[in-house]
């Protein structure tokens, strides 16, 4: 027998120290009723270890255990959920544990989170493998509940798992990615078929505002790396700014109005299949050109590639340039190809070795760049590419009518394409 | 590190001031707790070389001490 048995105690506090005195209590004979404020639960239920404070699926834990009341007995909880479905309420307390981007989420109750589980087509239980920094696990339920929080509808489930995989091939260096001080963060570029089913827009003003389907799918992947990968800002994310892509980032390739075959196909993927490709991106810069000549205009993108201000001419790694549809209609025109494009940047766009030495990353010391080695460091006459090789140039078509075409600098890594699992027609 | 560290082979984290709560926090969410971080001046990348001896000399101690800790 048990020294507290048939004592009864109502416990009514908060956080840190109640909930451990109170399972005591329970442990050694008592019965506990603890009461906790709604609509969430006790701060204690998300900050129990140090990896469920930045929810590795610390939203689908709120979910199971939404409360206003909750019982222990014999040390055992009980919970009587009594969800009190106040937006401002929860995402109040979503905001105080870091579970947010900062705008308003969808709370992930559990009826969404398994709706959007049966569009995923997968088990509750699947598990992607886990993300850096702070390897919280990739659990489907966990993602789920982000692409809820997110305001994802159950079809867009496929695209952001595949989204996920692209982040975790060790090409991305996603852990790099996301504690570094550059300002970067997952550009998703979405292909095939996919993108007319969802409305992922690829046209007028893709990167922009008014597209449901770019503004979740994106967010959904932002919101699994904070809560499940941990990388909370200022705390593991060290961005010294950050960017507005960090919100989300994520486009189609306008395929319709583009002269030549979708990136993924050139990629080696099937015309049917539907892809997102992720690529570690700066914010991107416009070039507004209205040439007719396709020498001129790839002069205009090579001179906005060609700054000393980017990772690229240091690090290497992919570098990713939109071809507005003008611009990309230009150059078909001309006869010019999506790998013509890419040599003519590759040669062209180019910073002498003199300038990186008198204002580059590292001025006195070019040996410390990661350069091929056919650069040779001492010859005033040497240039510097962004890329080690021409295909590392990755040329997509989007955009609306307009003379412009953007140029996005990476971070030193490498973009990675990945198949889009159809589900249920989705993909 | 962690691999090195599960091994029993003592390691140290050498980071700027800034980053020190970024490290240890990457640092138990690998399982460990003792902290293992010697921090140095900020910002490293910029300093002058006689400034980055300086703040060596600092911090030889506490890494040394660290990498030889039993286990």
């Amino acid at each position: 027998m048990a020294s507290l048995d048939g004592l009864h105690v109502v416990d009514l506090y908060r956080n840190v120290a109640g909930p451990p005195a109170a399972t005591l209590l329970g442990k050694i004979g008592a019965e506990v009723v603890e009461v906790e404020r709604p609509p969430l639960g006790d701060d204690a239920r998300f900050a129990d270890k140090p990896g469920a404070r930045w929810p590795p699926g610390g939203a689908a834990r709120a979910d199971r255990g939404a409360g206003g009341r909750v019982a222990r007995r014999g040390g055992e909880r009980l919970s009587v959920p009594t969800l009190a479905d106040d937006l401002w309420e929860v995402n109040r307390h979503f905001q105080r544990l870091g579970w947010s981007d900062g705008l308003p989420i969808v709370p992930p109750t559990r009826e969404r989170v398994a709706r959007l589980l049966a569009g995923s087509g997968r088990q509750a239980t699947d598990v992607l493998g886990r993300m850096p920094p702070m390897w919280g696990e990739l659990s489907l339920e966990r993602i789920a509940a982000n692409a809820v929080m997110a305001g994802c509808r159950p079809e867009d489930m496929p695209v952001v798992l595949a989204a996920v995989e692209a982040l975790l091939d060790d090409r991305f260096n996603l852990h790099g990615v996301q504690c570094t001080t550059h300002v970067t963060g997952p550009l998703l570029v979405v292909n095939g078929p996919v993108r007319g089913r969802l409305g992922l827009n690829g046209a007028n003003n893709c990167f922009g505002q008014g597209s449901p389907a770019n503004a979740t799918i994106g967010r959904a992947v932002r919101l699994v790396m904070v809560n499940i990968g941990g990388a909370r800002p200022g705390d593991i994310d060290r961005a010294t700014f950050g960017h507005p892509g960090k919100y989300t980032y994520c486009i189609a390739e306008n395929e319709e109005d583009s002269p030549w075959p979708p990136f993924h196909v050139e990629a080696g993927f099937d015309p049917g299949e539907s892809t997102v490709t992720a690529f570690a991106a700066e914010a991107p810069h416009n070039v507004n050109n209205h040439t007719y000549d396709p020498y001129r205009l790839l002069d205009a993108i090579a001179g906005t590639i060609a700054t000393p201000g980017a990772n690229n001419f240091y690090v290497m790694g992919d570098y990713t340039v939109v071809l507005g549809v003008d611009h990309a209609r230009i150059l078909d025109q001309a006869g010019w190809k999506r790998r013509h494009v890419q040599r003519y940047l590759f040669e062209r766009a180019r910073l002498p070795v003199p300038a990186l030495r008198s204002g580059g990353m590292y001025p006195d010391q070019v040996e410390r760049n990661l350069w091929p080695r056919w650069i040779e460091r001492g010859d005033p006459d040497a240039t510097v590419p962004p890329v080690r090789e021409p295909e590392d140039l990755k040329i997509f078509v989007a955009g609306g009518a307009g003379p412009h075409s953007l140029v996005i600098p990476g971070w030193g890594t490498r973009a990675v394409t990945r198949s889009i699992v159809a589900t249920g027609g989705a993909a | 590190m962690a691999e090195l560290e599960a091994s029993g082979v003592p390691t140290a984290v050498i980071c700027t001031t800034p980053f020190e709560r970024a490290a240890r926090l990457q640092w138990e969410a690998l399982g460990f707790v003792e902290g293992s971080v010697v921090k140095v001046g900020h910002p490293l990348g910029s300093m002058p070389p006689d400034q980055v001896l300086e703040e060596a000399e600092r911090a030889v101690d506490a890494i040394v001490s660290r990498l030889t800790a039993g286990p």
